[in-house]
């Protein structure tokens, strides 16, 4: 046993006091979660997809449970960014946190806009740009499933942000590898993934699928092999730190990210089962690391 | 709001498939009539919490009657006096209670379930209330001074029906039919229960201009205003059932 262990650690610059963080769209803006923890405990806080413009979203139902995981096709409803900022940023400003930016967008332009809403804007530590949005100009193809198209909206993205631009990656391609080096070359200052992967859910008895939209994105403990493997074949493969997200529910579950080669990790689908799930996550981490006599998370990163 | 475990004291099957559950809950947050809880039913390969409506509640205990539908209830079924149960609540906004004189409160199938408490906070008013079942009937019993009227498309399904108050009136057909037959005059009306029922409540309530409370379902991630997994459809765009509902005035809604 050791009494004295150091969870905090370094992404782009940005110092986290531990590395566990709210996935985007499964914490609301903070607030929600307020009541049950305390969101200073939090590494960071990633609040859920802000477009320029208020997006509607999808019809309902928008979410179906499987085993070990949900779909969902929320298709990234929010009131857009100029509410962002003047009703949740002054409330997540409050903690001693790092508050993380999800942007989203439609087309190149639509991501260079929501990122131009936030220049002047104090109080970002650091923005995840979401290009798992179906690209409108590309008959809605995901921009992040093709490298020049995610190189290129990184690229476009990144001037005019004042805090360093994580880039989140879509599982739902070939090879994750190809994108996240593009984005890389792109000037991204670090990648975040998974995303959800494209899954759905069929009602046998009613003939139809539960969703509304068909298909919905797939999270929770369900995925965590697959998200496992592309943090590790991604961090064989970039310089750049990447924050590991997926099925996430225990704190042996993030040690595994960070052992795959993850310098932080964002808990999502866990918050729902659980809204206290972050912070049990942070005490479990802290209790393998004294049994296993490791003082600092540093030492166990990309280790395998 | 409350999330906490507690005590089954027991849970017992009071018509096929459909149970009721009582809960020690000494140190719950009292909820008001259409609020609901999220049951955790942390088992199996489940992981989302199962929005159940608040039936009944004492400052000590709270009463859960919900209908085996799939995995997350039958779990639940599966329960027994001393097992605990994690749950968290009150959650949702409720009914909105006026000083009436004469009221219908109408409730489908496992709609019912937060009438009862919305009846244990009205019953000064003079309430009628209109019961809709299937091929069962459940906590008829509860509504022990109101006239109490009763559809179903089984008629044989009543035939155990047992009301002390006796202001039964057992009728084949739909709850609408039997609200339409009414000469009655209605201040208020609130209704919990299957979308079609809650469609053609609104035609009727807007057709005779009564305002309606409807109480809406969808499925649900987190309960707290969150995920925006639960909405409901409003002239103003998509509104969250788990912070802004479940009950909705029927003329703010799209059904
Ligand atoms: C505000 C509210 C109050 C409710 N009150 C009651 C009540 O008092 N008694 C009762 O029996 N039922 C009630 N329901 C419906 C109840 O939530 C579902 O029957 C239950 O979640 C089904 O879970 P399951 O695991 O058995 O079914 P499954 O079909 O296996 O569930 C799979 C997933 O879908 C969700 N789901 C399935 N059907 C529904 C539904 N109709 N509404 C919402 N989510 C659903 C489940 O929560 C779960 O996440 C209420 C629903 C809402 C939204
Ligand atoms: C309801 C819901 C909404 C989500 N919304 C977003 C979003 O707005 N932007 C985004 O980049 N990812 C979004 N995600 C993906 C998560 O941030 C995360 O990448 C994914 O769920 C995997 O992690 P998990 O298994 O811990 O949930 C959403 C996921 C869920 C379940
Ligand atoms: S269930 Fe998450 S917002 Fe309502």
């Amino acid at each position: 046993m050791v009494d004295n262990v150091n969870l905090s650690v370094d992404i782009a610059g940005v110092l986290l006091k531990n590395p566990v963080i709210t996935a985007s769209g499964t914490f609301g803006s903070g607030k929600e979660y307020s009541q049950f923890i305390d969101l200073n405990e939090l590494g960071g806080i990633t609040v859920k997809g802000v477009s320029h413009e208020p997006w509607t979203g999808n019809p309902p139902p928008r979410v179906a449970e499987t085993y070990g995981g949900m779909l969902n096709s929320v298709g990234l409803q929010n009131p857009g960014a100029a509410a962002f900022i003047s009703e949740d940023l002054p409330f997540l400003r409050k903690y001693d946190t790092k508050v993380i930016v999800n942007l989203c967008g439609h087309s190149l332009d639509e991501y260079i806009a929501v990122a131009k809403d936030f220049s002047g804007v104090f109080g970002v530590d650091l923005f995840e740009l979401n290009i798992s949005c179906p690209n409108i100009d590309k008959g809605g193809m995901s921009f992040g499933t093709d490298a020049a198209t995610a190189e290129k909206v990184t690229a476009a993205v990144k001037p005019h942000l004042n805090a360093p631009l994580i880039v989140k990656l879509s599982p739902n391609v070939t090879e994750i590898v190809a994108i996240a080096k593009a984005v890389e070359s792109g000037g991204a200052d670090g990648v975040s993934l998974i995303n959800t992967l494209v899954g759905t859910k069929i009602d046998i008895y009613n003939r139809k699928p539960v969703l509304a939209n068909v298909f919905g994105g797939l999270s929770g403990p369900a995925i965590k092999p697959i998200a496992v493997r592309m943090v590790y074949q991604v961090y064989k493969n970039v310089k750049i730190p990447i924050i590991g997200m997926g099925g996430i529910m225990t704190g042996e579950d993030a040690i595994e990210f960070i052992m795959a080669g993850a310098t932080a990790v964002s808990v999502g689908t866990a918050n729902f089962l659980n809204p206290k799930a972050t912070v049990n996550i942070i005490e479990e981490m802290q209790n393998f690391m004294r049994n296993q006599k490791i003082t600092n998370i540093n030492e166990i990163r990309g280790i395998i | 709001m409350t999330y906490e475990k507690v005590t089954i004291l027991s849970n017992q099957e009071i018509s096929p498939t459909v149970f009721e559950m009582i809960l020690q809950t000494p140190n719950f947050e009292m909820g008001k009539p259409g609020q609901f809880v999220m049951v955790y039913p942390n088992h199996g390969g489940m992981l989302l919490p199962r929005p159940i409506s608040i039936c009944r509640q004492t400052k000590n205990i709270t009463m859960l009657v919900y209908k085996i539908l799939g995995d997350g209830t039958r779990y639940m079924s599966t329960l027994k006096q001393g097992d605990s149960l994690l749950i968290m609540g009150p959650i949702g906004n409720s009914f909105e209670i006026k000083p009436h004189k004469k009221v219908a409160l109408v409730g489908g199938g496992i709609g019912i379930p937060p009438m009862v408490f919305l009846y244990d906070t009205i019953k000064s008013q003079e309430v009628d209330v209109f019961l809709g079942f299937k091929d069962t009937h459940f906590l008829t019993t509860l509504f022990t001074d109101a006239n109490l009227h009763i559809v179903t498309e089984d008629l044989t399904a009543l035939k155990s029906l047992q009301n002390p108050s006796g202001n039964i009136y057992p009728k084949n057909g739909n709850v609408l039919d039997l609200l339409e037959s009414q000469s009655q005059q209605y201040d208020e009306i609130y209704a919990c229960g299957p979308n079609p029922m809650l469609k053609a409540l609104c035609k009727y309530a807007d057709k005779k201009n009564i305002p309606l409370q409807i109480s809406l379902e969808e499925r649900m991630a987190c309960g707290l205003g969150a995920c925006v997994c639960c909405v409901a459809n409003t002239p103003q765009g998509y509104v969250k059932i788990c912070c802004d509902g479940p009950v909705f005035y029927s003329d703010k809604v799209v059904l």
